[in-house]
């Protein structure tokens, strides 16, 4: 009897050995994950080069959830950081040379920023480049490329170039730039935290200028 | 004749030692220092326990059994992965939840009225699982191998022929695991357990 009570206090101390990190060591940074269109960014070849102008909305964000799913934008009024993120990212293109203007200007290319919530993306990074179907901007009839089939409670930033002036014969406009920017929900100062992000996703997209 | 007297006692201490006592319990805490795959993790870890049974043949050679468990982790900072097609970055919290069952054969130098001092080896199997943190994700790989365990120590009692004591170990374990996903393979660690023992009778 005495024996198996060695054995059961050992195996509980065995156990206690388990360890995982802190949350808040955890909720430090953003992840920041960004991808391109090989077709349209290759060696020698970089449709960026080309283009001049960009389109984007700057007053609210896109947002897509499977828990609200009547919510369709977030605005400042919602959420502190929604202009100040936006902003970055406008800024994060005009700086590499691109000039934001309006639709009527017939744009090189289109700039989307969602908020997704409930979605996985980092766990998957090779899925095929989807395409936005009859519309290069905005947030209606907008297409995925890849999601997750189980529950993830994550809270995604998505900024995502579409090319307004490559639609397919089925009138689809190519995503060609992908951020995800995650865990919105987790991530601690989650305003500066984000601008901080955007700014990074930039930074590791060398090939996201005109010049 | 004195050489013999000296025999003498030592063999009556040796049979008193065996009779008085037919195995060992011990527990104690184990201190890992990874050898393999600095990369992923480089840093001591004391999140150790191992726990185990000896019985003793003789008053030279014994076996047991043994479980083992300890975590292991380390830091990697923020920096920026480039791949085809893109780029990741972020900081990663690297672990490694290491468990061992071996049956192992002792060896014991002198069984000593307090000091027991002995070399074993054991062999079972390992389970590492692979586990890295990044903000709210994570990403994990396990695996099942074999694993071998060199070790030299020694059993210390507080009074002559108690049946409690203490233990200290040095050891090494290499175990053949490999996490292709992680691109590790082959752990290995040098060992220091600190524990207690319980002699039964």
């Amino acid at each position: 009897m005495k024996k198996i009570g060695y054995l059961t206090v050992g195996l509980m101390l065995l156990t206690s050995c388990m360890r995982e990190p802190e949350s808040s060591e955890l909720a430090k940074y953003l992840v920041v994950q960004t991808e391109y269109n090989q077709d349209f960014i290759k060696p020698g070849e970089n449709i960026f080069h080309t283009y001049s102008t960009f389109v984007m909305v700057d007053d609210k964000m896109g947002f897509v959830s499977t828990r609200f799913p009547n919510v369709e934008f977030l605005t400042q009024s919602d959420y502190d950081f929604v202009i100040p993120v936006l902003n970055a990212v406008r800024d994060g293109f005009t700086s590499e040379g691109f000039e934001k203007v309006t639709e009527e200007d017939d744009p090189d290319f289109a700039v989307n920023v969602v908020v997704l919530q409930d979605f996985n993306f980092f766990q998957t990074i090779n899925y095929g480049y989807g395409y936005y179907p009859g519309s290069y901007y905005g947030y209606y009839g907008y297409y995925f490329p890849y999601v997750s089939t189980y529950y993830a409670n994550y809270v995604t930033l998505l900024v995502q170039v579409v090319d307004a002036k490559s639609p397919n014969s089925n009138n689809e406009y190519p995503i060609i730039w992908s951020a995800y920017i995650g865990d919105l929900n987790y991530t601690l100062d989650r305003k500066t935290s984000m601008i901080e992000a955007v700014e990074q996703a930039f930074k590791q997209s060398p090939y996201l200028t005109k010049n | 004749m004195r050489g013999s007297v000296i025999i003498f006692l030592m063999w009556i201490s040796f049979a008193a030692s065996a009779q008085l006592y037919s195995g060992a319990f011990h527990v104690g805490l184990n201190i890992l220092q990874p050898l393999s795959d600095k990369d992923y993790i480089d840093k001591t870890s004391a999140a150790g326990m191992r726990l185990g049974f000896s019985k003793f043949v003789n008053h030279k050679f014994g076996f047991g059994i043994e479980a083992a468990y300890s975590t292991l982790n380390d830091y990697i900072p923020r920096q920026t992965y480039v791949y085809d097609g893109g780029a990741f970055t972020t900081d990663f919290h690297t672990y490694l939840y290491y468990f061992t069952v071996m049956a192992n054969a002792q060896y014991y130098f002198v069984q000593g009225k307090r000091f027991i001092p002995y070399a074993s080896v054991g062999a079972g199997l390992a389970f590492n699982q692979y586990r890295i943190f990044y903000n709210v994700y994570e990403d994990m790989d396990d695996n099942t191998s074999f694993v071998i365990r060199p070790e030299v120590g020694t059993t210390f009692r507080f009074k002559e022929y108690s049946n409690f004591g203490l233990k200290g170990a040095l050891s090494y374990d290499y175990a053949a695991n490999e996490s292709k996903y992680f691109g590790v393979k082959n752990f290995s660690a040098i060992g220091f357990q600190i524990g207690i023992v319980l002699f039964t009778d």
